[in-house]
């Protein structure tokens, strides 16, 4: 029974950490941590443009709508 | 809000709420920055995660009681200070008790009394009350065959506790049983249980009650029987600890 | 194969056949999720009303304190927590890989083995079927089709993963794709270790505690910070801050949480390093934490203003926030000073609801008010009632966290020998006197309080913490019915993603069909 437990907890162990291991030199190995510009940037669309929301109060439209074309006029100016 | 725009209906987006032209030029200056997405991660944050890894090491060093399995107290010198400052103390007649309700008492009755014709009596037995060198190896060992208790004879198997109970269980629980029931009988010392133990050890079957008759008496140096009183009898935790040594 | 360069520019048809993929699973785990949710905020009533009015609803065995209890903590868990999570997980994992999902009929199944264990594991323990092991108490046939369920999900993540056809992998499919392996691995060890072959002794305590607190801080944790790293920038517009400071939280995450869990068995009898060791490593989660706080922070600095306009930011950054609040305050209490007075006092269930409520559920609540609507097509009909369900879940958790805190401050105060109780020096001397003659007598430890004066002076607390569940559930009830006029389309129906105004449907039909057309397998390329 003892063994089962030791068989059970080292080999898992063993596994999950070999596996973040593994992980890590996959990433290092593909690129991942090369280009952190691009990687910040990826998960906008190059057809979606940037400061622009996505999501807003049903009855809020309009004035979202005026806050944005205030805070346009303030940098104008 | 230039509804004419004609990139208007190219831009597919969910997004779709705001004119793209009102807002071109904010988003061309808001992207301005060209580190976005790039900032190093600020000194003052690698100086606090510096501090805190070596506060980590010194923490896990401190207050692990030296990686022991047997060490609880995240202070060890605390633990074993303590220990030594207020000695733990057992009253061998409540241990005995205990032990014997939890051991002896499905044969010998809670009254001591045992059953008659199968389990024979402690209350008032010469084999409890007389020496305790007989008592003693009886527990160690186990006993078979005849024996006479009380004017009436047995016939059972009792069973050997030598690998049960250490050396002050043995003490406590016949410093009980010669207590209890009005038997007022002096106790039994874990020193003298340790040295019977000592002294039969390579015995491997159980006695045979002429062979305990025939001794005259415990065949080695013990100590001097009665010393603790048995009201005031207090073992110390260090005498607790040598005793416990022996299986 | 060649979808990636085909689509360069074109992504908005390839987001619309991702959603559109994926409406039907994620709708139903998002629907049972609200279910469960409901569920769990009635049994976390009851429960709170018992605690104050213990005769209430008493005689029937079915819903006595010890079965509501682990029912409420079970069905929040498993069934809303874990069921949210999961479709916000698919979601967010077809979104980042750019790949609609394989199969959907086969999630729809998994949500089905979920929500069948889920409904045996709480019928049973409301039969007195509990294991009795916290955070566990389903009993093992519900256990089983759980894992069976998760192992669908966790396939469909893996091979979704394996097909991306996105080059760089964003910091949130690295939480996502931690998370679906963490799980099952906590959940099958713990299985195994508690269940099938117990272990005796201390190892279970240590096992249990090991996994109950891992779940918040591998499973849970890594789903919404993935959530809030991903809308975070989708609804300001704006990429993240630092991409360092994301990568290096994910990897002092993963290296850091797993210790956390022994810190429950302060002063219990478990060897020394076990929970010191588990102190340094709740310690060292200041590391993750602040990075993310920072990254976090810094991403959404100068867009507070958004905050009013967006339901979906408000809940993330509600969340966000709590998320540093919790870690940190956890880190403080698992020193043993703090720990040993405050353990088993209502302190802790305050702590444990600023995780698994203000920080995760509130994130779930904004990644719902952002991903629904982009799967049914339709927008949130009623702003009013996203309002009751903002205010009524902030006001209700801030009101419970603060008397939970406070309760249970006083709480571990006083069974901990603070001399005279709290209530009867303020009976007797007024506030300002009996606080500071409270705080004396603390400090000289002259005595400790009986027992029951100081579940006498819990009450008060307890029955503010009722007030509280109530506003929850006016707020979990408000956003339970956007969610049926969102699916079901009452009321005025918008065609096309949220924010679509009607002169936009006709553009996004064409756009949903010229994706339809695209995505063909004749047309695929493979």
């Amino acid at each position: 029974m003892i063994s089962v437990y030791y068989v059970l907890v080292f080999g898992i162990m063993l596994l999950f950490g070999a596996s973040i291991v593994w992980g890590l030199w996959w990433a290092l190995r593909g690129g991942q941590f090369s280009d952190f510009q691009k990687g910040a940037q990826s998960v906008l669309d190059d057809d979606e443009p940037t400061l622009r929301p996505c999501d807003v109060f049903p009855d809020l439209r309009e004035e979202y709508r005026k806050e944005l074309a205030r805070r346009a006029n303030e940098r104008k100016a | 809000m230039a509804e004419a725009d004609p990139r208007h209906t190219h831009q597919l987006d969910q997004q779709q709420e705001i004119d793209v032209a009102a807002l071109h030029e904010p988003i061309l200056r808001e992207l301005r920055d060209p580190q976005d997405g790039h900032e190093p991660i600020p000194m003052f944050m690698l100086m606090l995660f510096a501090g805190l890894i070596f506060w980590g090491g010194y923490y896990l060093a401190a207050y692990s009681g030296g990686f022991r399995s047997d060490v609880l107290n995240p202070d060890p010198a605390a633990q074993f200070a303590g220990g030594s400052a207020a000695p733990k103390v057992v009253d061998p007649l409540v241990l005995g008790e205990k032990l014997f309700k939890a051991n002896c008492v499905s044969c010998h009755q809670a009254s001591g009394q045992g059953v008659p014709g199968q389990y024979p009596p402690l209350a008032g037995s010469e084999w409890v009350l007389g020496p305790d060198y007989r008592l003693k190896r009886i527990l160690l060992k186990g006993l078979e065959g005849p024996v006479s208790v009380k004017g009436a004879t047995y016939n059972g198997n009792m069973p050997a506790f030598e690998a049960k109970f250490n050396d002050e269980k043995l003490a406590a629980v016949l410093s009980f049983i010669r207590h209890g029931w009005e038997n007022g009988a002096p106790p039994v010392s874990p020193e003298s249980a340790a040295a019977t133990r000592a002294a039969v050890k390579d015995r491997g079957q159980p006695w045979k009650a002429e062979e305990l008759l025939a001794l005259e008496k415990d065949d080695l140096a013990t100590p001097a029987e009665g010393a603790p009183a048995p009201e005031g009898a207090k073992t110390e935790p260090a005498a607790k600890t040598e005793a416990g040594k022996t299986p | 194969m060649n979808q990636l360069e085909q689509d360069q520019g074109g992504w908005t048809a390839r987001r619309a056949e991702i959603d559109r993929s994926c409406a039907t699973p994620c709708l139903v785990f998002y629907a049972s999720s609200i279910f469960w949710l409901l569920a769990g905020t009635f049994f976390a009533l009851l429960a709170s009303v018992k605690l104050h009015h213990p005769e209430f609803l008493a005689d029937w065995s079915w819903l006595t304190f010890g079965r509501v209890r682990p029912a409420h903590l079970n069905t929040v868990i498993y069934g809303w927590a874990s069921m949210a999570g999961i479709a916000t997980l698919l979601w967010l994992m077809c979104r980042l890989c750019r790949v609609p999902l394989m199969y959907p009929a086969m999630l729809v199944v998994a949500a089905g083995l979920w929500n069948l264990g889920l409904t045996v594991g709480t019928v049973g323990i409301l039969m007195g079927y509990s294991t009795g092991i916290e955070w566990l108490e389903f009993p093992m046939p519900a256990a089983f089709l759980l894992f069976s369920g998760f192992a669908i999900v966790t396939l469909w993540s893996v091979a979704t993963f394996a097909q991306r056809q996105a080059e760089h992998v964003y910091v949130s499919q690295w939480y996502l794709f931690a998370a679906v392996f963490w799980f099952p691995w906590l959940y099958v060890t713990v299985q195994l270790l508690l269940m099938l072959f117990p272990v005796k002794g201390i190892p279970q305590a240590c096992i249990n505690w090991w996994f109950a607190h891992n779940v918040l801080g591998l499973w849970f944790s890594p789903i919404g910070l993935a959530a809030i790293y991903y809308l975070l920038p989708k609804v300001i517009g704006r990429p993240i801050y630092s991409y360092y400071l994301s990568i290096l939280g994910f990897w002092t995450l993963a290296l850091f949480y797993n210790w956390a869990g022994a810190h429950h068995l302060v002063s219990g009898p478990v060897p020394a390093w076990i929970v010191t060791a588990s102190i340094v490593g709740s310690v060292m989660m200041i590391i993750p934490v602040v990075t993310v706080a920072l990254n976090h922070h810094m991403t959404l600095h100068g867009n507070f203003r958004l905050l009013k306009y967006s339901p979906t930011l408000r809940f993330i950054v509600f969340g966000a926030m709590s998320y540093t609040i919790v870690s940190l305050e956890g880190s403080m209490m698992s020193f043993r000073f703090l720990n040993e007075p405050f353990h088993f006092t209502h302190r802790t269930i305050g702590h444990a609801h600023l995780g698994m409520y203000s920080f995760f559920t509130m994130t779930m609540f904004g990644s719902m008010y952002y991903i629904v609507p982009r799967l049914t097509g339709r927008e949130w009909h009623s702003a009013r009632l996203i309002r009751i369900h903002f205010w009524g879940v902030a006001l209700g958790f801030a009101l419970m966290y603060l008397c939970l805190s406070i309760g249970g401050v006083i709480q571990g105060l006083e069974l901990n020998q603070a001399g005279e109780s709290l209530e009867k020096l303020i009976a007797q001397f007024g506030y300002l006197d009996g606080i500071s003659k409270f705080v004396e007598g603390f400090k000289a430890q002259n005595g400790a309080v009986p027992f029951l004066e100081i579940v006498h002076g819990t009450l008060l607390w307890l029955k503010l913490r009722t007030v509280s569940g109530v506003l929850l559930l006016a707020g979990h009830a408000a956003f339970a019915v956007l969610m049926v006029m969102n699916v079901h389309a009452w009321g005025r129906r918008h065609i096309g993603p949220t924010l679509f105004h009607d002169e936009d449907a006709a553009d996004y039909d064409r756009a949903l069909r010229q994706a339809r057309a695209d995505l063909t397998p004749a047309n695929s390329g493979d």
